[in-house]
């Protein structure tokens, strides 16, 4: 109760600081309420620190309960998000994956996009608006998403003829994307219940620098075969070896949602958040439509001028609003492929007319600030060999919350069972090695649904989240440590039924999906043989 | 092999001469750390992508030597340089607890 009377004030606190900032700061209102939301996002965390340390008996004492607490209550949570964070790092190749009859091939991104307004203009011309993600070597398809008759869709376009016909109804990589900051759950509980993640991780890791006392004397140590030290081990050396990348990503996870955590610091200058929003992204906004049908202009000259003026960069959204109508507007974003700042740089044409009405580029320094950290996050920016560093550092942030979620009620176990935690260490095993096969049942899903299933995109999700429960029911019916086994044995399979299901020969997409599995296999069987070691053992 | 591969061994020399024991070989690491950093920006197009890229490959660096530092103190003890008592004293002793929570987090003693 009195903690999290500590975590209300310091909340309440932090607010109140966001305010006064963006009302106080000599900025313009824009600077300022980014100003006032990075500081609450901060303040927060730090807030609960100080508060804890007020309310508990000294300062590491208090940290290392907090510590604990924190990342019990958060730490599936945590675990899941990072879990598919980690794999929405290669969402577009994952995506291709999920498409074989695509295949890997070179792709014209204007071409593509031309053909998939081509497509969306003779299928869905009463739209309000479409929102196309050009086709790019790396995902050679037009992915759009439009509104028909009050439903929202999404379907990846064919690059030459436009249409969605030829490739298979999936989510792929967006499925994982998505759940990272939605948690399949409606706008916004789902974002706001990611956003906590994010600053709970903030508070995890900054209260664990202080709990671990040794933390930077043992940088270098992991002894295996010893038990619990073992696992303290793993912790602290994935917790430090990546401490940058983790305090980075998390903090500008909550920092992208960070309008939503924190709206306080708006209302200084704002009426409301669409207001906020539309001051902070003017040459994203949609005008209103006047009513008065229109055709489109030739969307190829528009397209090709934006190509020129996106040279380095590369084109990242196409959206085009009110298509029909004679206030349609076309809003082309430019990548971030030289540069790590996202979004920054935005054309605005004319979709009547074809003519360029503006093209933007962000001067106001709060604002690219902000760019900065969201395109950290996302790390569009990022080269393969980088992309692959995130990926790893992903796998490292798993380790550390797997290994401390462990540590935790392993720990307690110890001192004497209780329902409640041998029921905690029954669903834990479920949620962290549960988890993984659930994902992987999306894969298996993709391949194996037939083709022309309808709502196949739907049916996929709904499979990941059967096995999902399915496996959870199971851990609470099995003892941990049978449960264990079981999920470490179904990684085993399912790993291999990816690898099986792949065409590691084909291109090198297949190849690197194969690759991952195979090793998620092999850890598998390690963590298998580990498992029998350690019964024969005791 | 170019020379993205060299900065990188550079940086991993750097993190393990930090982890050994002598002073002098810890400030080497250092130096060897910065000089690939300054390298990295130096040769890259895009500083800002080359800085993220090597802080992340640090992180890796450190495992790296972790692990190495494991094996090695496992051969050892294969060899009986070490007893396996001896070899997880100089590692690093255990942490004493002091306090209620710091048990907490103290390693896992004989089962009782």
């Amino acid at each position: 109760m009195k903690s999290a009377a500590v975590i209300f004030l310091a909340y309440v606190v932090a607010a109140l600081l966001s305010f006064l900032t963006a009302y106080c700061l000599p900025l313009s209102p824009v600077n300022a309420v980014l100003t006032g939301i990075f500081v609450a996002l901060v303040g927060w965390p730090l807030l609960a620190m100080v508060g804890f340390s007020r309310v508990r008996n000294g300062f590491r004492a208090a940290m290392t309960q907090v510590h604990d607490m924190a990342g019990i209550f958060t730490g599936w949570l945590i675990y899941v998000i990072t879990l598919s964070g980690t794999l929405s790092v290669f969402r577009p190749e994952i995506s291709l994956w999920a498409r074989p009859e695509l295949g890997a091939r070179p792709v014209d991104p204007v071409k593509a996009t031309e053909a998939a307004i081509g497509w969306l203009s003779r299928h869905a011309p009463q739209s309000s608006a479409w929102y196309i993600t050009p086709a790019r070597d790396r995902a050679p398809f037009s992915w759009a998403a439009w509104d028909q008759n009050g439903a929202f869709l999404q379907r990846a376009l064919d690059p030459v003829t436009g249409s969605p016909d030829t490739i298979r109804d999936t989510l792929g990589g967006d499925f994982f994307y998505r759940f990272h900051f939605e948690l399949q759950l409606p706008y916004p509980w789902g974002r706001l219940l990611a956003a906590i993640a994010a600053l709970a991780l903030v508070f995890v890791l900054l209260t664990g620098i202080v709990a671990h006392r040794r933390i930077f004397l043992d940088f270098f140590t992991f002894r295996p075969k010893k038990g619990q030290r073992s696992w303290l081990d793993a912790h602290n050396l994935a917790g430090v070896a990546a401490l940058p990348f983790h305090l980075t990503i998390a903090l500008t996870g909550a920092v992208t949602l960070g309008t939503l955590l924190m709206p306080w610091a708006g209302l200084a200058h704002y009426r409301d958040a669409s207001a906020f929003e539309a001051a902070l992204a003017p040459s994203l906004s949609a005008p209103a439509p006047t009513g008065t049908p229109s055709a489109l202009a030739p969307i190829g000259p528009v397209l090709a001028e934006a190509a020129e003026r996106l040279k380095t960069e590369g084109m990242n959204q196409v959206y085009v609003y009110n298509p029909s109508d004679s206030a349609a507007t076309i809003v082309i974003m430019g990548d971030n492929n030289d540069r790590i700042a996202f979004g920054t740089h935005v054309l605005r044409f004319d979709g009547k007319t074809g003519k360029l009405l503006a093209d933007t580029h962000e001067q106001r320094p709060v604002v690219t600030a902000f760019a900065v950290l969201y395109g950290l996050h996302v790390a569009h920016f990022a080269p393969l060999a980088t992309r692959w560093l995130y990926f790893g550092s992903g796998i490292l942030l798993l380790i550390v919350t797997g290994s401390g979620l462990r540590l935790w009620i392993r720990r307690r176990l110890r001192r004497g069972d209780s329902v409640r935690l041998v029921l905690l260490d029954r669903i834990n095993a479920g949620m962290l090695a549960g988890t993984p096969v659930a994902f992987a049942a999306f894969f298996l899903a993709n391949r194996l649904l037939p083709v022309t299933l309808a709502d196949r995109a739907t049916r996929e999700v709904q499979v990941v989240f059967a096995v999902w429960f399915l496996l959870l029911l199971l851990a609470v019916a099995v003892p941990a440590r049978t449960g264990w086994r079981i999920f470490v044995s179904l990684g085993v399979v399912v790993s291999g039924c990816i690898v099986l299901l792949s065409a590691p020969w084909a291109d090198g997409v297949e190849r690197a999906v194969s690759l991952v599995a195979l090793s998620l296999a092999g850890c598998c069987v390690l963590a298998l043989r580990s498992m029998r070691a350690h019964q024969d053992g005791a | 092999m170019g020379p993205d591969w060299f900065y990188t061994a550079l940086q991993l020399c750097g993190v393990i001469l930090i982890s050994l024991r002598p002073v002098a070989a810890k400030w080497t690491g250092v130096l060897l750390l910065c000089v690939s950093l300054w390298l990295e920006i130096m040769s890259a197009e895009n500083a800002a992508f080359a800085a993220v890229s090597w802080v992340l490959g640090l992180g890796f660096a450190v495992i790296m030597a972790a692990l190495l530092r494991t094996g090695k103190r496992m051969v050892e003890t294969r060899a009986g340089i070490l007893t396996p008592a001896s070899a997880t004293v100089q590692q690093t002793s255990p942490p004493v607890p002091q306090t209620a929570s710091a048990r907490q987090h103290a390693p896992s003693g004989p089962r009782r």
